[in-house]
C-alpha cells in the first residue's frame, strides 16, 4: 500500500523526471532511457475535457477532494494552449486548485500544448506513466479547452470526462461532437444555471448509445453532484477494469504509437523538400488553384520518398 | 532543435489583490516564449514552494506592491534552500530601497521595481537562466 502522501525529495525527483521528459518530447521523440517501463499501469488515468470555460480546474479540484478523502495519492496533469507563434503560454489551471496547494499528496503539473492540437501536450503520456510509477492513482489529465474534435485524451487516458456547461451549445452543437461518442461520462457543469435541464435532454436525444452516462454538478452549490461523479467514476472504472481495460489501452496505445511513427517518418523528408523549396513551389501552385491540395500532396509525397503514394 | 521554454512561476503574496502588474508581466513572458505558470493573488511561501517543486521552474516570480513581500519571499528562500531548489527568485513591484539591498542580500536573483521594461526583464531571466545551464545546475 502506498503512503497518501510522498516526501519532498520524490516529489522533487518525479517533478524532474517529468522536466526530462518534457525536454525529450520537445527534442525530438527518441526514447528516454531510464523512462520507467515497468508497474506503471495500474493506475487509473482520467481525461477531464470540454470547451473553455465550462468548469474542467473546478471540477478537477472538487475531485482531487474527493480522491483525497480516500487517502489516495492524486497526480494532475493540466495543459493549457501553447501560442503557435511564439510558443508562448500562460497556465493557469493551478489558480483553480489553490486551496490544494501544500498537500504533499497532491502533484500538480502545469504543462503547455507545445505544438499539440488535440487538447493535450507531447509529454502528457509519459508523465503519467511516471506519476504512476511514483504511486499516484488516480491521476487526472486536464485537457486545454476543447471544441468538437480534439481527441487526444483517447489515445492517453483510461476514462474520459467530458465537461459541459448550459451556455456551451445547442442540441445540433452536441449532436455534431465526435467527444460525445467517445466519453464514458459527461458532466452537464454549473447545473444552477438555466439551460442545464434542456442541455441534458439534448444529450441525451444525440447520444447514440444507452450508456452514456450523464451527470450534472455545480460548483455553486457545495459539493453537489461531485459525490455523484465520484461514484459513477468508480462503477465506470470497476467495469472497465473488469472487462475492456487491457483492449483499451491497446487501442489507445497503438493510435499513439501510429501518430508519433508517422511524426517520425515524415519530419526529415519533409524538411529537406521545404529546405529545397519544393513545398513553397508546390504551395503557391495551391493558393493559385493550379493544382488541388491533394494533387500538390501527391507530388510533394513523390519528391519525399521517391515513390508514388 | 527547438530548446524547450523557460518555465516561470509567477504569484502574488497575501492579500494584494492588484494583480495588473503581474498580469501584464505574464503577458509580456509569454510572448516572449516562455511558459508562465500564473498562481494569481493570494500566495504564500507554502503555495510558491509547493509550485517550485512540482512545476520545477526554472524561475519563482513574485509581484507585490503592498509592502507585504518581506513577510513572504525571506522565508521562501529558506525553504527553497531547505529542500536543495535552486530556481532564480526574482521580485517585481513596488520594493522600497532598504527592501531591495535586504533581499539581495538574503539570495534573490533580481529585483524590478516600477518602470521597469518588459524587455529587461526578458533580457535577465533569459540571460540568467542560460548562465545557469552552463552551470549545470538545472535544465
Amino acid at each position: 500500500m502506498t503512503a497518501p502522501i510522498s516526501s519532498t525529495a520524490e516529489r522533487v525527483a518525479l517533478a524532474r523526471r517529468i522536466s526530462a521528459i518534457e525536454r525529450q518530447a520537445c527534442d525530438g521523440g527518441d526514447a528516454l532511457p531510464a523512462a520507467p517501463r515497468v508497474a506503471a499501469t495500474r493506475s487509473r488515468v482520467l481525461g477531464i475535457t470540454g470547451p473553455p470555460g465550462a468548469g474542467k480546474s473546478t471540477l478537477v479540484d472538487a475531485l482531487i477532494g474527493r480522491y483525497r478523502a480516500r487517502a489516495c495519492r492524486v497526480g494532475v496533469l493540466a495543459v493549457d494552449p501553447s501560442s503557435p507563434v511564439h510558443g508562448g503560454a500562460v497556465l493557469g489551471d493551478r489558480i483553480r486548485m489553490h486551496r490544494h496547494a501544500g498537500d504533499a499528496g497532491v502533484f500538480i503539473r502545469s504543462m503547455g500544448s507545445r505544438g499539440r492540437t488535440d487538447g493535450l501536450a507531447p509529454a502528457v503520456r509519459d508523465a503519467t506513466r511516471a506519476l504512476a510509477a511514483a504511486g499516484y492513482d488516480p491521476i487526472l489529465v486536464e485537457t486545454v479547452g476543447v471544441g468538437q474534435t480534439e481527441l487526444g485524451i483517447v489515445e492517453c487516458c483510461d476514462l474520459r470526462v467530458l465537461v459541459l456547461a448550459p451556455a456551451w451549445g445547442d442540441y445540433v452543437q452536441a449532436a455534431k461532437a465526435g467527444l460525445i461518442d467517445l466519453v464514458d461520462l459527461v458532466v452537464v457543469n454549473k447545473a444552477d444555471l438555466p439551460g442545464a435541464d434542456s442541455l441534458v435532454n439534448d444529450l441525451r436525444q444525440s447520444a447514440r448509445r444507452d450508456e452514456l452516462e450523464i451527470v450534472r454538478a455545480s460548483a455553486e452549490r457545495g459539493e453537489q453532484g461531485i459525490v455523484e461523479v465520484g461514484l459513477t467514476l468508480d462503477r465506470l472504472w470497476a467495469a472497465l477494469a473488469a472487462e475492456r481495460l487491457a483492449a483499451r489501452r491497446l487501442e489507445a496505445a497503438a493510435a499513439e504509437l501510429a501518430n508519433r511513427a508517422l511524426a517520425l517518418v515524415a519530419r526529415g523528408p519533409l524538411e529537406r523538400v521545404t529546405a529545397a523549396g519544393t513545398t513553397q513551389r508546390l504551395a503557391a501552385a495551391v493558393r493559385d488553384g493550379t493544382l488541388s491540395a491533394s494533387e500538390a500532396a501527391a507530388l510533394l509525397y513523390r519528391d519525399m520518398f521517391g515513390s508514388s503514394p | 532543435m527547438p530548446v524547450a521554454p523557460i518555465r516561470v512561476v509567477l504569484g502574488k503574496v497575501g492579500l494584494d489583490l492588484h494583480d495588473v502588474g503581474a498580469k501584464f508581466v505574464a503577458r509580456g513572458l509569454r510572448e516572449a516564449g516562455m511558459e508562465v505558470i500564473y498562481l494569481g493573488p493570494f500566495q504564500t511561501a507554502d503555495s510558491l514552494l509547493d509550485a517550485a517543486i512540482t512545476e520545477d521552474p526554472d524561475v519563482v516570480a513574485i509581484s507585490s506592491i503592498s509592502g507585504e513581500y518581506m513577510s513572504y519571499v525571506p522565508e521562501l528562500l529558506v525553504r527553497l534552500r531547505a529542500h536543495d531548489l535552486h530556481p532564480l527568485v526574482v521580485v517585481g513591484g513596488l520594493i522600497a530601497d532598504a527592501d531591495q539591498r535586504e533581499l539581495l542580500r538574503l539570495g534573490v536573483d533580481a529585483i524590478f521595481g516600477q518602470g521597469s521594461s518588459i524587455e529587461a526583464i526578458v533580457d535577465y531571466l533569459r540571460t540568467a537562466v542560460d548562465a545557469r545551464s552552463v552551470d549545470g545546475t538545472s535544465r
